[in-house]
């Protein structure tokens, strides 16, 4: 295995300058470990660290201490060196068909600050235990044999910090319980598309806490090349680009310099209040919420670009760059921008793809929304006959908790075409600030980064690059049959019964129908009339870790199979729809009205879900027509057997039951 | 068990420092599988200095008498690594496999808290149906 440390110096500058405040420091790149002949094996420290690239305040946060495993079986990484930027976040460099090896190691201090450990049954979640779920990655969710004691990739195992106590007796554990570190491996099939990937904690009740105070990484499959430039002169402009890996952190941080975990989405903004009048540069400003409520005044809510607020992002190349970008925040919803300043207007960007997937579309993208509204297509200017229907530009993208995007970023002329830049040419990278509806919360205007482009360079420069991504059709059958022997071993299920042809699921999103104070999600089956199929409804309910919600059985020869899921939200607040193992299409619904419409054959892994217009405090409110939901309809391609979960990836909401346990089994 | 020269050396360490026990383990070192057999279960043997595999099974047998209901019928004890938590009690990491699950040979790891008793071993805390909820 390579580890490719970051460069110290550059680490070092960022500290003076982020220490200072008077020079924008500039944006790192995430320290790599890439894999080395089909084998990443590292050891995973999950522990607490001082964040060193915040100014004003040196918090305590949570990081992955990455290194290639010690041979002697030693459970710490050799101590690192200063202004390492942990907080900032690694990258797993892999390519198909590698094998991720990881020992999660727990190191984390015990928590002080989560709402769900004062729970009686959930007391142990003070205790702090961790685990990793990779996120996106089409790979198995096995549990571990005596043959292999590793785990897969699932979320129904914790280790916990021997350290921090031992686990209370009537402690309610959603799956394995290990003590000081697990083993996990990760096959990744050779089929498996290339793109951009992560990794996070996964325990419920407590992601939003961890994932909050930093613990992510990034994950990539492949190179850029796989999918972008194929052809010989866009290779060589792809070639003049850098690519850089951006994670999008926050953490709010009190006067004394302490981090909360239990993120207050009034940090900045009383939730009735007016939106600040200008973007703060990489931070908001905290507010007295009032006489009897927090105070956050003399603190601050940064936004950080790979644990950097308001870097410095200056290209070496008039061909620009590549930016790879992670919603790596537990909760926080971006609506990405680049503001021109000069021409007083949001730039346009070519979007390469979304959640790891090229954004290919054979068939032609249409001019409208797109991808369940996460982009508003903009046809790419000066782009060559017939290629301009297989390129997808816009001048925002929403980037939802867990969402990725990768975006060819370049400096552009007022008719939009791409330009070597002049002398002075910059850009402001922000997110716009976003209100998810009338119960939802506000995220703050941020101005994220200084970009300034570049003259360098004399090469003629493409207006559109060329995106080949794989037959989105084929992925999940290549996927299955790469892991036709782990799907096998999971066995079948006679209980486990396919859906009818015609009919489709249908998940409610709204609170638990016998406890408001949680959140969570209902299922029933609808017929090909759109009738609910009798005896098949289960009202909301906040998660439950032991019955499996849905069980699907793959098709004949353990080939997948697709079922359409209609996701209806109830609420007066946006969520979002993710699910593990897979990737999903976006299918237009004659009910949409906004937020969402088709893919065109684009695969994500989650989605928005618009919120209602008007109040539904019940899907019987809900079936009585007292608000107007939009419903979101997704074709599931279910290809790898397991158990496994759904959720809304606003983690706060997941934490609080929006999830449901989901099981596939092999045919029988 | 492999840890029990650790763990006796250790005795009198209480609470959370009994976490050196795990933690200062060799994790390089493959990990001994033992399985429990009903002979150990039932045979009048010394007790243990250290709770093992075939004490925690019989442990386990007499509080599934005293609760069936919240005990399996199909669990075998696969592994066990102790370490101490005061001078009569351990807290064990334990693997084990369930007959009747329907995953293929899901072997299945939580931890339990063992006290030793007048003339037997006694499972304190672990391994009740509804503490692992997804199982």
């Amino acid at each position: 295995m390579r580890a490719v440390e970051l460069v110290k110096a550059v680490a070092v500058l960022a500290l003076l300058f982020a220490s200072t405040g008077t020079k924008a420091a500039p944006l790192p790149e995430p320290q790599v470990f890439a894999s080395d002949k089909g084998v990443l094996d590292i050891l995973m420290v999950a522990r607490a660290a001082p964040i060193e690239t915040f100014p004003l305040f040196k918090p305590t946060g949570w990081v992955y201490d990455i290194c290639p495993r010690p041979k002697d079986g030693t459970l710490a990484c050799p101590t690192k060196p200063a202004g390492s930027n942990l907080y900032g976040g690694s990258r797993l460099a892999l390519q198909p068909g590698d094998v991720l090896k990881v020992r999660l190691v727990n190191r984390l201090p015990k928590i002080t600050d989560s709402e769900h450990a004062k729970e009686k049954e959930h007391a142990y979640l003070a205790f702090n235990p961790t685990n990793i779920h990779t996120h996106g990655l089409e790979v198995s969710p096995r549990f571990p044999t005596v043959d292999n004691p590793t785990y897969g990739d699932t979320v129904f195992v914790m280790t916990l910090n021997p350290a921090n106590g031992e686990l209370p007796p009537d402690a309610a554990v959603h799956g394995d319980v290990r003590v000081g570190y697990t083993d996990y491996q990760i096959d990744i099939p050779k089929s498996h598309p290339a793109g951009l990937y992560w990794l996070h904690p996964h325990v419920h009740g407590i992601a939003m806490n961890q994932i909050g105070a930093g613990l992510a990484a990034i994950i990539t499959i492949g190179d850029i090349s796989d999918y972008v430039c194929k052809n010989a002169s866009c290779a060589a402009a792809l070639g003049r680009m850098s690519i850089r890996h951006m994670l999008l952190k926050d953490a709010q941080i009190t006067k004394d310099s302490t981090l909360i975990d239990q993120e207050d989405t009034e940090f900045c903004q009383k939730f009735t209040g007016p939106p600040p009048a200008t973007p703060g540069r990489g931070f908001c400003k905290g507010i007295n919420l009032g006489p009897h409520e927090e105070s956050y005044v003399g603190g601050r809510w940064y936004f950080s670009l790979t644990g950097v607020p308001y870097p410095a992002i200056r290209m070496k190349n008039s061909a620009g760059e590549i930016w790879r970008i992670t919603n790596t925040s537990s909760n926080a919803t971006y609506n990405l921008q680049l503001f021109n300043p000069k021409q007083n207007r949001d730039m346009l960007f070519q979007v390469l793809s979304l959640d790891g997937i090229a954004v290919d579309a054979r068939g032609g993208l249409a001019a409208a929304a797109i991808s369940g509204g996460r982009v508003t297509a903009v046809p790419c200017p000066g782009s060559p006959s017939g290629l301009e229907h297989k390129a997808l530009c816009a001048r925002s993208i929403l980037m939802m908790p867990s969402s990725r995007a990768e975006l060819w970023v370049v400096d552009r002329d007022a008719n939009d075409k791409v330009v070597k830049a002049s002398a002075g040419d910059q850009a402001v990278f922000r997110t716009s600030g976003i209100k998810t509806g009338p119960s939802g919360d506000h995220w703050p205007a941020i101005d994220l980064g200084a970009v300034t482009f570049s003259a360098a360079g004399s090469a003629k420069l493409p207006q559109v690059l060329d995106v080949t991504g794989p037959s989105h059709d084929e992925i999940p059958a290549r996927v299955a049959a790469d892991l036709a022997r782990a799907n096998a071993k999971i066995g079948a299920n006679a209980a486990c019964k396919p859906l009818p042809a015609g009919h489709m699921r249908r998940i409610f999103y709204g609170l638990d129908a016998s406890d408001p104070n949680f959140l969570g999600l209902g299922y029933e089956e609808v017929d090909e009339q759109g009738k609910a199929v009798p005896g098949t409804f289960l009202n909301i309910s906040a998660f439950d870790p032991a019955t499996p919600t849905v069980c699907v059985p793959l098709a004949a020869g353990n080939k997948p199979v697709t079922e359409r899921w209609q996701l209806i939200n109830l609420a007066a607040e946006d969520h979002n729809f993710h699910i593990h193992q897979m990737k999903f299409g976006v299918v237009g619904d004659p009910q949409v009205e906004h937020g969402s419409a088709a893919t065109n054959g684009i695969l994500v892994d989650n989605v928005p879900l618009p919120h209602t217009d008007g109040v539904c405090a019940s899907v019987a409110a809900w079936r009585q027509g007292k608000c107007k939901a939009h419903p979101v309809r997704v074709d599931l391609p279910f290809a790898i057997a397991g158990d496994f979960v759904y959720h809304c990836h606003i983690l706060m909401h997941e934490d609080d039951g929006m999830m449901a346990r989901i099981r596939v089994r092999a045919s029988p | 068990m492999r840890t029990v020269g650790l763990v006796l050396g250790a005795a009198a360490i209480a609470g959370g420092a009994a976490v050196a026990a795990f933690l200062a383990r060799d994790a390089a070192k493959p990990v001994a599988m033992e399985t429990a057999s009903a002979q150990a279960a039932t045979e009048v043997v010394p007790l243990a200095v250290v709770p093992d595999v075939p004490t925690i099974q019989a442990a386990y047998a007499d509080a599934k008498t005293e609760a069936a209901d919240r005990h399996f019928d199909d669990l075998t004890i696969h592994h066990a690594d102790c370490g101490p938590i005061g001078t009569a009690r351990f807290y064990c990491q334990i693997s084990y496999l369930r007959t009747k699950d329907d995953g293929a040979g899901h072997l299945y790891f939580t931890v339990v808290t063992m006290e030793r008793g007048h003339d037997r071993w006694v499972l304190k805390s672990g391994l009740c149906r509804g503490d692992d909820a997804s199982h």
